[in-house]
């Protein structure tokens, strides 16, 4: 299970995956474009904002071209102080959405739990909604004048706990299980009936059970821990709502304070996003130390699928509570805070008489709202179908390359964006595409929108191309191969061999780059062309006119505008792409749909052992 | 990075503060002698978006030479080379608002102020330029401005705060020796233009105003060093200095009102000890406000009484000595002469009677006007009837830095 002597899969015991080959000229091409589009859209933008730490002189912003000054000022700023808050709450956050990750994952593929049909969809759900909308939620509840107390529920101490640096961890909790779910899920699916039964055939009990089945897990749950710790690290969010109430520093908070208030510190800031990428670097180089050279493939053609525990009544009520305070507290609470935020009259109690469309009401008046609607609609339909194209050839070759250096280097560029707050990525952005040198040569980019989807673009294809690496590492290589040798072109050959077993990743995958991309806001604010108006920005400008009421109007707007193209690319998907799209389950042309599966957009039967997004 | 937070920046808070000192040392003021530009000008050329402006045509270019960008991994080599080209003296144009042989471009305005779109649509109504408008909180136009020093992209930068504007003339950011002579300044308004004339006053705002609301808090106080009095314990609450830059000015108001730094900074220590609760803009503190978690927030008064107006259960209190914060604007010495000829013009119809109605039709609480003649919205007080209080720019503008960092540390995290 641990140490592969070879290339071959030592659960089937016949040959690993063959490896699509191309020439070596054509490899090199290839390797030497896809360097070139992550440098531009990803490296050169980031190093510009980075190099500040050291070199402030470098873009203009101070007098010496090499200083560690900077790393002064940001310790004497705090940053000690709130990487430690940071470091904590990611931890903690990250502990905590692994083991609710893992017991719904179990609940979902292991069991005979009700409704788990949905639990997928639900994940998506609580992925679509940005992390400030989950925050003020919880504040919206939690607050004076909020809807616990317009129920005469209100109690300081549940308002505390909330507002304080145990709502920051929850929330954070909450907000990431998706990402630990995806990452565990799968591997939990997979390592089906053939240990559990061997276990089983020689006397072993349960716990026999936990202690095989356990390690197999290990990596997976290492996975969704890794990446729940990095996306608490960069979140800015949580750090802006409820962290900045609190009195509760966080990493995020320290450096946009360094770049919003005046002077403006870029290279404190650059200290900051220096931190965050190496605190994430560590995390990543020690789970790649712990899972070097291992593999733990398990799962093939011939794997049987586990029997489901049947739950008994007693065990359905316990999973039902589970579940529902699951999504309560990821969906429904601060679902409920932002819609009660905007419909209830502030400390009027809980009557018909307290609840006003108000709110609503100057949303419909402002002219020009169509505008943000349709720019924001237009570049996020535009931005997610490049994303999902780009993320996919990323994601195969992250899959397909063989040699280390090439895999290694993209692997940690894109992981390294995961970790960099929007801001930094927007700033990056400036430096690197307003310099006069580019002017000079007729390239001016910047202040347009072309460079606004570029910034849109990068900042969705590292996320994205980490959810499609799992899918497209289960397939096989020798799909492509029989398709071309039945006389299939190259295209065709992706068209009806490949595209049908990764259309719902595909389609998520786009889904969830068209949302983040409508309601994007750092990148927004700092990159948006003269004379155009982004939806996240015309939402900022609402609740910059110190009426919480409107703004969360607008966002609930806002949020049910993605869900009803979400809602509708579902349908339109269900009703016209061919049913094999729709259900598969198929990795290497043998497998068939999985009993008991819910056909969800992760794959489920997994050859590779992390698939999702987890560290390769 | 995808869904990234929609919270991340918030707020119409804008940087920065004080007042300009008028010892600022004077450099190279042309006469200012041009004439008026607020009339009509018929014989201005049409705006088109691609007349005249190199940078306009080669955005048109830019999609077609996105590929091109591929180069963009020389950018760090190349950047050393683009900032010692961006060292160059600051332009004093006052006579440039004349030249009507300069071809028609787009001003770009960075703004912070709330009614620039309808002033801005009025201006090129009335003249033909072409304005294009990028709006946002002052502390993210400020970084952008920063960030773009080796190549800026702005004409007009419009905010409230002069201590921004003083530090970007430091740097020769600013057009210097311009002054609009369309109107008339008052006698407060003359105080605020600083020597060097590198800014435009346009109106005045008070900083650290308290809003309240009378069924709880029948008599509010009226000086600050009141909050500091076990009745006010934990019902205070303010912005973050670091984060809002009225709040700085509010804050070194109250510091220059106890005494110093020093003082100010004990009374900061046993404001924290009182409970006082730090948000990060006004939006959270006058949520804060009207969720009943505190009973009095220190804002800026145009934030107070946009609410107070939404909400006339509440009331703005103007504390003794209330510190002025003016509403300026700034012309980049950077661009093209065409740009800053315009920016002028911009700045003329702002003076002018025209201008003034505009702002005021558009947003009639963005300040107390400052010209003569022009009357304040009825939700403003006289300003005769307020004890103001004037910074000097300098100096609390160089102390900015320090005592955001302290307070961050002895009061926000203490």
């Amino acid at each position: 299970v641990s140490r592969p002597p070879d290339q071959r899969d030592p659960a089937a015991g016949r040959p690993a995956p063959r490896r699509l080959r191309l020439g070596p000229a054509r490899t090199h091409a290839w390797n030497g474009t896809i360097f070139l589009v992550v440098a531009v859209l990803l490296v050169v933008p980031s190093l510009c904002f980075l190099v500040q730490a050291v070199s402030p002189r470098m873009f203009g912003q101070g007098a010496t071209w090499f200083t560690l000054s900077n790393f002064t000022t940001a310790w004497s700023d705090g940053i000690g102080h709130a990487m430690a808050d940071s470091l904590v709450v990611s931890l903690l956050s990250a502990a905590g959405a692994v083991v609710v990750a893992t017991v719904l994952a179990w609940l979902a593929e292991r069991t005979t739990a009700l409704g788990r049909r949905f639990f997928v969809l639900g994940l998506w759900a609580v992925l679509l909604a940005p992390t400030y909308i989950v925050a003020v939620g919880w504040e919206e509840i939690a607050d004076r004048g909020g809807l616990l107390s317009a129920a005469g529920l209100w109690n300081s101490h549940v308002q505390s706990l909330v507002m304080g640096p145990v709502g920051v961890v929850v929330v954070l909790a909450f907000k990431h299980i998706p990402f630990a779910y995806f990452a565990i899920a799968p591997a939990l699916a997979a390592v089906s009936g053939d240990l559990e039964h061997a276990v089983r055939t020689h006397g072993g009990g349960t716990r026999s059970v936990l202690r095989t089945v356990g390690p197999v897990l290990l990596p997976a749950l290492a996975a969704g821990f890794i990446i729940v710790f990095a996306e608490s690290m960069g979140d800015f969010g949580v750090a802006d709502t409820i962290a900045a109430t609190a009195h509760f520093p966080v990493a995020t908070y320290v450096l946009y304070q360094a770049i919003s208030s005046f002077p403006t510190n870029f290279g404190v800031g650059a200290v900051v996003g220096l931190v965050l990428v190496g605190s994430v670097a560590v995390a990543l180089g020690l789970l790649a130390l712990v899972q070097r050279g291992r593999s733990y493939a398990v799962v093939s053609g011939r794997s049987r699928p586990a029997v489901r525990k049947r739950l008994t009544w007693r065990g359905q009520v316990a999973a039902g509570i589970f579940v529902v305070v699951v999504f309560a507290g990821a969906l429904l609470v601060p679902a409920l805070g932002i819609v009660s935020s905007s419909l209830l009259i502030p400390f009027h109690g809980l009557h018909w008489s307290s609840f006003t469309l108000a709110y609503y009401r100057p949303l419909l008046g402002v002219s020009g709202l169509g505008g943000p609607v349709r720019f924001s609609g237009e570049m996020a339909l535009i931005c997610s179908l490049v994303t999902v194209v780009l993320a996919a050839v990323l994601a195969r070759t992250l899959s397909s390359q063989r040699s280390g250096w090439v895999r290694g280097a993209l692997n940690t560029t894109l992981l390294a964006a995961v970790a960099l707050p929007g801001i930094v990525f927007a700033a990056g952005y400036i430096f690197a595409f307003n310099l006069p040198v580019l002017s000079d040569m007729g390239i001016s980019l910047y202040g347009t929108v072309p460079l606004l989807a570029m910034a849109y673009i990068a900042a969705a294809v590292p996320g994205s191309s980490r959810i499609l690496l799992g899918p497209l590492a289960q397939v096989q290589g020798t799909l492509l191969s029989a398709a071309r040798i039945h006389g299939a072109g190259l295209v065709r050959s992706w068209r009806q061999g490949i595209l049908p077993l990764l259309a719902r990743p595909l389609l998520w995958c786009t889904l969830l780059a068209f949302s983040g991309v409508f309601l994007e806001l750092p990148i927004s604010q700092m990159l948006y062309p003269p004379n155009t108006t982004p939806m996240s920005v015309a939402i900022l400008r609402v609740l910059g006119k110190a009426n919480i009421g409107e703004g969360t109007a607008l966002s609930v707007v806002a949020v049910l505008f993605t869900l009803a193209v979400v809602g509708v690319a579902l349908g339109v998907f269900r009703i016209l792409a061919p049913s094999g799209w729709r259900t598969w389950q198929q990795v290497d042309g043998r497998s068939s749909k999985r009993p008991g599966s819910d056909a969800a957009p992760t794959a489920s039967v997994s050859s590779s052992p992390l698939p999702e997004r987890e560290v390769a | 990075l995808g869904v990234q937070s929609l919270h991340d920046e918030i707020s119409n808070d804008q940087p920065s503060n004080a007042q300009p000192s008028n010892d600022q040392p004077s450099n190279d003021q042309p006469s200012n002698d041009q004439p008026s530009n607020d009339q009509p000008s018929n014989d201005q050329p049409k705006a088109t978006q691609t007349s005249g402006r190199p940078k306009r045509r080669r955005r048109a270019r830019s999609s077609a030479l996105a590929g091109l960008v591929l180069i963009g991994g020389a950018a760090l080599a190349a950047c050393s080379s683009s900032t010692a080209s961006s060292t160059s003296s600051t332009t004093a144009s006052a006579s440039l608002a004349a030249d009507k042989h300069l071809p028609v471009v787009p001003l770009i305005i960075y703004n912070g102020k709330n009614y620039l779109p309808g002033t801005a649509e009025a201006f090129s109504k009335k003249t033909g330029i072409p304005t294009e408008e990028v709006s946002d909180s002052t502390g993210i136009l400020l970084a952008k401005i920063e960030a773009e020093k080796n190549h800026p992209q702005w004409g007009v930068f419009w905010s409230d705060g002069a201590a921004a504007y003083a530090a970007l003339d430091a740097q020769h950011m600013l057009v210097r020796g311009f002054e609009p002579d369309t109107g008339a300044l008052t006698s407060i308004g003359q105080k605020l233009v600083p020597s060097d004339k590198s800014y435009i006053p346009t109106a005045i705002t008070v900083a650290g105003a308290i809003v309240y609301n009378p069924a709880t808090v029948p008599t509010p106080p009226t000086n600050f060093t009141q909050l500091t009095e076990p009745q006010w314990k934990g019902a205070v609450g303010m912005n973050n200095p670091a984060i809002s830059g009225p709040t700085y000015t509010a804050v070194a108001g109250i510091m220059n009102q106890v005494g110093g730094i020093q003082k100010g900074e004990t009374y900061f220590t046993k404001l924290a000890a009182n409970g006082v609760h730090v948000y990060t803009t006004n939006k959270v503190t006058l949520n804060a406000l009207l969720h009943g978690q505190i009973k009095l927030a220190i804002v800026q008064n145009n934030a107070g009484i946009e609410l107070a107006e939404k909400y006339p259960q509440l009331k703005v209190a103007y504390p003794a000595d209330a510190t002025v914060l003016p509403s300026v604007i700034g012309i980049d010495a950077k661009v093209s002469k065409s740009e800053i000829a315009e920016a002028e013009r911009f700045a003329d119809f702002v003076y002018s009677q025209a201008g003034q109605q505009v702002m005021q039709k558009v947003n009639p609480y963005g300040g107390w006007p400052i010209l003569r003649g022009v009357q304040a919205a009825p939700l403003l007080p006289s300003l005769s009837s307020l004890p103001l209080q004037f910074l000097n720019t300098g100096y609390w503008g160089d102390s900015e830095s320090a005592i955001n960092q302290w307070f961050t540390a002895h009061v926000v995290n203490g």
